[in-house]
């Protein structure tokens, strides 16, 4: 075929492909309102220099926040490096990026959008800073999880067997700051045990932990939270023989 | 010289046609929505294993499958390799087995889809017997 011809053939295609459909104007998102939130945890490993993706689809118009709210080696113990966290499309093999963020493990946001109808993607992926596998969790929040019934205290007590641990979840209804109290811990012999605060996960996997710390008798440690739910975890970190009992509680926004 | 200005001229005109017939000029060349495109998929399939891409179209349209080739050490002449195409969802691609298609440079499977973001998978049931290189093209509207 001559240049010409490829021409007029490449204009036929053209003319016969490019139709007058005009159904894709971008649509507008109707926000939810109220406190109804949906909340949806993507957990995985991710390698030295690899990535993970993960693909959910939205009927309808919904604000969404994203972040990175766990990262931790194969102890469980929390790592201080960064992932690429990506908001975007499927494309390819990957998660084509409409939103990025280069980010420790945190409870806060760290990527919003107000999504149209459509298919999306997250995807975490080591910048070269993790030299081992490590294990993330990616908080996943559609809706608006706030509501009116404010702040309060939870009292937390409950036994923690040797090797074992315990955890329970409370809710913050706005952003704010969490105090968690640890006011006591018996028998006198156990001088302390591990706290770890985090997010649940929604397999019934339990309480991915952000933070971790060494918790002592009148011990308190503050966390920056948003609206949503969250978790603490209490374990042993041997120094329990039998069993232990601690009370503490959990001052939420 | 005369039958090249000729075919301008028709171009040209299928040109005026092709624009002026609607309503939504486009601002820019291109890419044109609704004009195929082909994306090629290559990638290492394992044996008994599945691998999957992702592609977005504006349109509704045709999506063909054509797989060019499979290339390893144990790779079975008569060996059919399943394919479909779902949403993408969760970690991977939920699709479920539309076609079981063998090496050609024709396109093996063509299935009608509306606008939106797809994935195809291609897997091996259990015919390779070492890791197999793959070259699979996607056509579908931009």
């Amino acid at each position: 075929m001559t240049r010409a011809g490829a021409s007029v053939a490449a204009l036929l295609a053209l003319a016969v492909l490019s139709g007058c459909n005009s159904n894709d104007e971008p649509t507008t998102p109707t926000p939810t309102t109220g406190s109804s939130a949906n909340v949806i945890v993507f957990s995985g490993t991710v390698a030295p220099a690899g990535s993970q993706i993960f693909s959910f689809t939205i009927a309808g118009g919904v604000p969404l926040r994203v972040s990175l709210g766990s990262l931790t080696d194969a102890n469980s113990q929390p790592l201080p490096q960064s992932l690429r966290l990506t908001f975007g499309i499927p494309q390819g093999t990957g998660c084509s990026g409409l939103q990025t963020v280069i980010t420790p493990a945190t409870l806060a946001t760290q990527l919003s959008a107000m999504l149209s109808p459509g298919t999306y993607c997250v995807s975490v992926t080591d910048i070269g800073q993790l030299g081992t596998p490590a294990t993330f969790g990616v908080r996943l929040v559609f809706g608006d999880p706030r509501s009116d019934d404010g702040g309060g205290t939870i009292t937390y007590t409950s036994t923690v067997l040797q090797g074992g641990f315990t955890s329970r979840t409370f809710d913050a209804t706005q952003a704010g700051t969490a105090v968690v109290l640890f006011d006591t811990i018996e028998p006198g012999s156990v001088s302390s045990l591990s706290l770890g605060i985090g997010f649940p996960r929604t397999d019934g996997g339990g309480c991915q932990i952000t933070q971790l710390h060494t918790a002592t008798r009148g011990s308190q440690f503050a966390v920056n939270v948003e609206a949503g739910t969250y978790c603490v975890r209490v374990a042993d970190v041997g120094t329990v023989t039998g069993s232990a009992t601690f009370t503490l509680r959990i001052q939420h926004p | 010289m005369r039958k090249v200005f000729r075919i301008h001229a028709i171009a040209g005109l299928l040109g005026l046609v092709a624009v002026a017939g609607c309503g939504d000029e486009p601002t820019t060349p291109s890419p044109q929505p609704g004009i195929p495109v082909t994306e090629t998929f290559t990638g290492t399939l394992q044996p008994s294993g599945v691998a999957s891409y992702a592609f977005s179209m504006s349109r509704a349209g045709n999506v063909a499958l054509t797989l060019l080739s499979v290339t390893g050490p144990s790779v079975p002449d008569d060996a059919l390799f399943p394919v479909g195409i779902a949403t993408p969802a969760g970690s991977g691609c939920p699709a479920l087995t539309d076609a079981a298609i063998r090496p050609g440079a024709s396109p093996q499977h063509t299935v009608a889809k509306q606008a939106g973001v797809y994935c195809v998978q291609i897997s091996d049931s259990a015919r390779l017997g070492a890791p197999a290189t793959f070259v699979l093209n996607i056509t579908h509207p931009k």
